[in-house]
């Protein structure tokens, strides 16, 4: 029997979501922006309590003045990868927007934020006063890097882990 | 509409249309999806891919394959299961065939009757535009994030450095030095508001000149009351001793509008009173700027990066709405590359677009900047020109940009020219409403075009009148055939030597049924450029024998002369086609004639002396029409398989009184003859003209001075009471 759970990335645009999905599926970066349009969906399997749980993951078009996030896009996920670019504070406002539009759509959920780009230190602008802001538990916050792969699996993996509780994955 | 999968050939006609429109199609059936027609490949090459398990039923399991679908298929139901409901989109999604190779797609669900429908369209070839657009939107958009936060962190910056110098001593003596060369803007003053110290950033972005600035002491106060209006907090924020920052708008010293961002920061002395603000400011009406643009970049075409339709709709609307309230007019002018379409299927789309690219750049070269420059797609351009209507300026700007973008345009190992057609309308003597005025400069457009590309003409009750005119005629050709509005009229031909042999070139007449009789002159042509002349053609070819048939059988026996287009010589089997007509018919070969203009041979003069010589194997004579007028010299003729030449009635009105005429008729008759070639002369008038052509040889006359163009009936009579029947 497989297990199967969706993922839904959300986020600002170009804060790195696509990046971190080629990162955790493919293991490959590239400096290019390529912007999504639209949705594309990718899998990848996760061992978890000695067995495996397959990740629906749904990389969804960043949010911008061109494209609100398609709520019923987030029918239906277990769990919520909420991006934010460590190095543009405008992107933090985006993301406590998203939470209170996923808030009000969709229950039965968990949620981790990832403060990416941490590989820029240089332009690192997020002071920790700011990352506190969110009410998200401290757990469940990562400093992330799909450039150099800096907890990016450890992010998925905590996240599996939230909507995976033992005794589901065990039955 | 109903989908009834009794009826096949409707049920091919809509598989036919879905593969057309690479569209997968499903209706909902008991919860399963069902295929209407075959999908198309890539459709099924990815629901192999994406499915585990072979599938044997007609049942594709497309939640189980695509999980995009799956959700979709949640929304899709409210619509299913109400009638009247509009189509519901899902957005785009992508799926990989490959590593290479990506699909766009897009789920529809509709309704239609009681059939519950789910359509997966392929949007990829689209697809690309879009992307496009929103990458440079988006890139732009980032670009100006990364200014707006480095300006935010220098200005914190900066004001911390202002705030540790002062508390050094209490004072902003010596300050100066550290910020004259500042871009940033700073302006220190005391909590009243007079001004210490400030730097030359300050005076840069409030134009302020020498007497002014010691002087100016209310920037504070003008600040917070410009700033009030979307802060509306600034007030008690400061009077509270906290910051503030913010960005707003605020004018120079010229009254011009800019966008500044502000941080004031209060100082306070050793007492912990508020004594100073310490102000930085920085101009950002260029991000501002740039921000509109990012949202204008929707409406900006992604190759010329200038305005595209619907940006230029708005403008246009916008425009003659403030005309309106001012009084003023606008023009209007309307673009249209010459002969693109076959530019473009040399060069292929990459060079096409490059194309483009160079005729926009070249319009915003001489162009002002305050002109609107729009890309409406394709090889259309608009511009709109505010408050210049005397048609002399604007013929200069309209000429300007005609030989602008006639100037060679270099591709690398190549160059080329390419011309436009501009029509010109002005608000309000041409159109009070937008579409009006825009219609108004597009049929002026045409009429440049009509008048041989390449030029302007401003908007005229002529030019609406004629074009008007020609688009009738156009979409009256289409259906004029099959309404039977083409009638063939016939002129006889007199020997002056031979006797006895029936010559009768064939005239073709269209009986419009709004505009009356049209002759050949004012159609040919628009049937030419619309492809239409080679169905018209192979009709007259048919009438001819037909006519050539029934007058056999009444015991007349006459050689028809028929024209032939240089189309049906270059689109047509004309070869075949006669053929087939002669044998039909059983015509006698020699009792048709063919007519070609000098044009015929511009082409490919080898190919069409090909044709035109198997045509002769065929047993038809072939004559040179309207010779004289066109390029060929007489030397020329030699090469060409002709029997008889028509001299062009032009030369045979001046006879016999120009004596340049008369030379080039006695030339035409004489090397003619000598290459065995008959001569006609058409257009014959007066009994003058006749006995001049007789004294030179001339084999024979066409004109109103014999007979008019006769109908069949009429012509008949006249052969009975010429020659009654043996
Ligand atoms: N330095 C650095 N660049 C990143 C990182 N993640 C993404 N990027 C870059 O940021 C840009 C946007 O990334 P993308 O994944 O397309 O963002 P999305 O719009 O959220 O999907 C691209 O140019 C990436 O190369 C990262 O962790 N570090
Ligand atoms: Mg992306």
């Amino acid at each position: 029997m497989r297990l199967s759970k969706k993922i839904c990335m959300v986020g600002a645009f170009a804060v790195g979501k696509t990046s971190l999905v080629r990162r955790f599926v493919d293991s490959i970066f590239s400096e290019k922006y390529h912007t999504t349009i639209g949705v594309k969906i990718d899998k990848r399997q996760v061992e978890l309590h000695e067995n495996s749980v397959q990740l629906i993951l749904w990389d969804i078009e960043g949010v911008d003045i061109f494209t609100d996030l398609n709520a019923s896009y987030l029918r239906g996920a277990s769990g919520i990868i909420l991006v934010i670019d460590g190095t543009r504070p405008a992107t933090l406002d985006t993301a406590k927007e998203l939470i209170s539009l996923i808030e009000n759509t969709i229950s039965d959920y968990r949620i981790v934020v990832l403060f990416n780009k941490h590989d820029l230190e240089q332009e690192w602008a997020m002071p920790a006063a700011l990352t506190d802001s969110l009410n998200i538990d401290k757990d469940s916050i990562f400093f992330t890097s799909a450039k150099t792969g800096e907890n990016v699996e450890e992010a998925f993996q905590h996240l599996t882990e939230l909507i995976c509780p033992p005794e589901v994955v065990d039955k | 509409m109903t989908i009834n999968p009794g009826d096949n050939t409707e049920k091919e006609l809509l598989a036919g249309i879905l593969l057309q429109l690479d569209i997968a199609a499903f209706e909902y059936i008991e919860g399963k999806l069902i295929p209407i027609s075959t999908p198309p490949n890539w459709f099924d090459e990815l629901y192999l891919l994406n499915i585990d398990h072979q599938h044997k039923s007609s049942e594709y399991l497309l939640s189980e394959a695509f999980p995009f679908i799956e959700n979709f298929i949640y929304d899709a139901k409210n619509i299913w299961q109400c009638s009247n409901q509009q189509p519901l989109r899902s957005g785009l999604w992508s799926e990989c065939l490959d590593d290479l190779y990506e699909l766009n797609l897009e789920a529809i669900a509709m309704k239609i009757g009681n059939h519950s429908l789910l359509l997966i369209a392929n949007e990829t070839s689209h697809f690309e535009l879009r992307r496009k657009v929103y990458q440079n939107a988006r890139n732009l958009a980032l670009k100006n994030e990364r200014l707006e936060s480095s300006i935010q962190l220098h200005q914190r910056q900066l004001q911390q450095q202002l705030e540790k110098l002062y508390k050094k001593d209490n004072s902003f003596d010596g300050v100066d030095d550290d910020i004259e060369n500042e871009s940033t803007a700073v302006l220190i003053c005391r909590h009243d508001g007079s001004v210490e110290v400030f730097n030359k950033a300050l005076i840069d972005i409030y134009a302020m000149s020498e007497e002014t600035r010691l002087s100016e002491k209310s920037l504070l106060k003008k600040w917070s009351e410009e700033a009030e209006r979307q802060y509306p907090e600034i007030h008690r924020v400061l009077q509270s001793g906290q910051h503030w920052e913010g960005e707003f708008e605020t004018f120079d010293n010229n009254h011009r509008k800019k966008w500044v961002r502000l941080m004031i920061a209060p100082v306070f002395d050793q007492n912990n009173e508020l004594e100073h603000y310490i102000c930085v400011a920085n101009d950002i009406s260029n991000i501002k700027l740039s921000a509109k643009e990012i949202e204008l970049l929707t409406q900006i075409d992604p190759n010329t990066h200038l305005p595209n339709r619907r940006s230029f709709w708005n403008y246009l609307t916008e425009q003659i709405d403030k005309s309106q309230e001012t009084g003023t007019s606008l023009a209007l002018l309307y673009l249209d590359l010459d002969h693109f379409k076959q530019v473009n299927d040399d060069l292929g789309p990459e060079q096409a677009d490059f194309l483009l690219n160079a005729v926009a750049n070249r319009l915003k070269q001489c162009l002002k900047k305050q002109d609107f420059i729009a890309h409406l797609g394709g090889d259309e351009f608009a511009v709109v020109i505010k408050n210049i209507v005397d048609q002399q300026s604007l013929s200069k700007i309209a000429q300007r940009i005609r030989e602008n973008i006639y100037r060679d345009i270099s591709f690398g190992d190549f160059t080329l020219n390419v011309s436009t057609s501009i029509g010109i309308a002005i608000y309000p003597q041409h159109g009070l409403k937008p579409n009006l005025l825009v219609k108004n400069a597009d049929y002026a457009m045409y009429h440049a075009k009509e008048m041989g590309r390449n030029q302007f003409q401003f908007s005229s009750p002529y030019s609406k009148r004629h074009i008007k005119r020609k688009i009738h005629i156009e979409q009256g050709l289409k259906s004029a055939l099959s309404n039977n509005e083409f009638k063939l009229l016939y002129q006889p031909q007199i020997s002056l030597e031979k006797q006895g042999q029936h010559r009768i070139e064939a005239l073709i007449r269209w009986h419009h049924p709004n505009h009356g009789t049209i002759t050949p002159a004012d159609f040919i042509s628009i049937a030419e450029e619309s492809g239409i002349i080679i169905d018209i053609g192979r009709w007259v070819l048919e009438t001819a024998c037909k006519e050539i048939k029934s007058l056999n059988k009444k015991g007349y026996s006459a050689k028809i002369s028929i024209n032939v287009s240089p189309k049906q010589f270059k689109y047509s089997s004309i070869i075949d086609e006669v053929k087939a007509a002669l044998e039909y018919y059983k015509v006698d070969p020699s009792q048709l004639e063919l007519e070609v203009t000098e044009s015929v041979f511009l082409d490919d003069l080898e190919q069409v002396i090909k044709q035109l010589e198997l045509l002769k194997g065929l047993g038809v004579t072939l004559a040179l029409d309207d010779f004289g007028t066109g390029y060929s010299s007489l030397n020329y003729i030699k090469q060409l398989p002709i029997d008889i030449l028509k001299i062009d009635r032009s030369f045979i009105s001046e006879l016999p009184f120009n004596r340049h005429g008369c030379t080039i008729v006695e030339s035409i008759i004489a090397m003619s003859h000598q290459l065995s070639i008959e001569v006609v002369a058409e257009g014959i008038e007066t009994k003058e003209q006749l006995e001049y052509l007789r004294n030179l040889g001339c084999d024979f006359v066409q004109g109103y001075l014999f007979y008019a163009p006769l109908s069949s009936e009429e012509l008949i009579s006249l052969y009975q009471s010429l020659q009654p029947k043996q």
